[in-house]
């Protein structure tokens, strides 16, 4: 159990096992910005997005996850399905399901999220509004169905 | 690992490279490389604006209208 053998995948050294990356989420469409990259502006995306580097601006980012990495320094609000957080942060954070803030993280802003996960260690100030945060679904049941009935006929 | 913007990304702004870097996606604005830094544009990306690079690698078929491109500049299949 102590000894372990370290994923190779894992990036960020956690003696808890809550927040980790998982080789999953490696495996999904996913752009980075790497440690010694510097972008100041807008940036929104429909994937994964791991932050090593350094973000001046705004991120839009919904639907999807967001890990601001241990060398990561992000000065604006963010946008994203779940945020996991291991480096500075500067602005207001929006998780539609989780936020998790690792022993590593700095965060100074407001968090509004369903789910929050915080490891010892991890500095944090401002406001953490819990709840009431998910989307409605984009399309209602009973429209997958039908849409399955006419899919049948047109094979059949 | 190396730094990619995806296809789905949007950027609009001022990018500071020290790292080779590929992009898949939408970007406007400038993009300056340092040192021995290669920028790679696949053929689905869109750029609007300057990308300076040590090299920068464009593969065939991609759209350069209103784009500068300075440094070594390499055409890949």
């Amino acid at each position: 159990m102590f000894n372990k053998k370290k994923d190779d995948h894992m990036e960020y050294e956690s003696s808890e096992p809550v927040i980790t990356t998982s080789p999953d989420v490696r495996r999904r469409k996913t752009s980075v910005i790497g440690p010694t990259l510097k972008f100041k502006g807008e940036l929104s995306a429909n994937e994964d997005l791991i932050i090593e580097g350094e973000i001046e601006g705004t991120i839009a980012h919904q639907d999807k996850n967001l890990t601001v990495g241990k060398e990561g320094r992000v000065k604006a609000d963010i946008d994203a399905r779940t945020v996991d957080i291991y480096g500075k942060v500067e602005g207001d954070i929006r998780g539609e399901d989780i936020v998790k803030l690792a022993k590593s993280a700095d965060v100074k802003g407001n968090i509004r999220c369903a789910r929050i996960v915080m490891e010892d260690g991890a500095q944090f100030s401002g406001k953490i509004e819990m709840g009431h945060n998910k989307k409605p679904a984009s399309k209602p049941a009973s429209l997958t169905v039908a849409e399955s009935a006419k899919q049948a006929e047109s094979v059949g | 690992m190396p730094s990619i913007i995806g296809s789905t990304v949007v950027m609009n702004g001022e990018l500071i490279v020290g790292e080779d870097l590929e992009i898949k996606g939408t970007f406007n604005g400038t993009i300056t490389g340092q040192s021995q830094d290669t920028v790679t544009v696949r053929r689905i990306a869109r750029l609007s604006g300057e990308v300076s690079a040590s090299l920068v690698q464009v593969e065939d078929g991609t759209n350069l209208e209103n784009t500068v491109l300075s440094g070594r500049i390499r055409l890949a299949e």
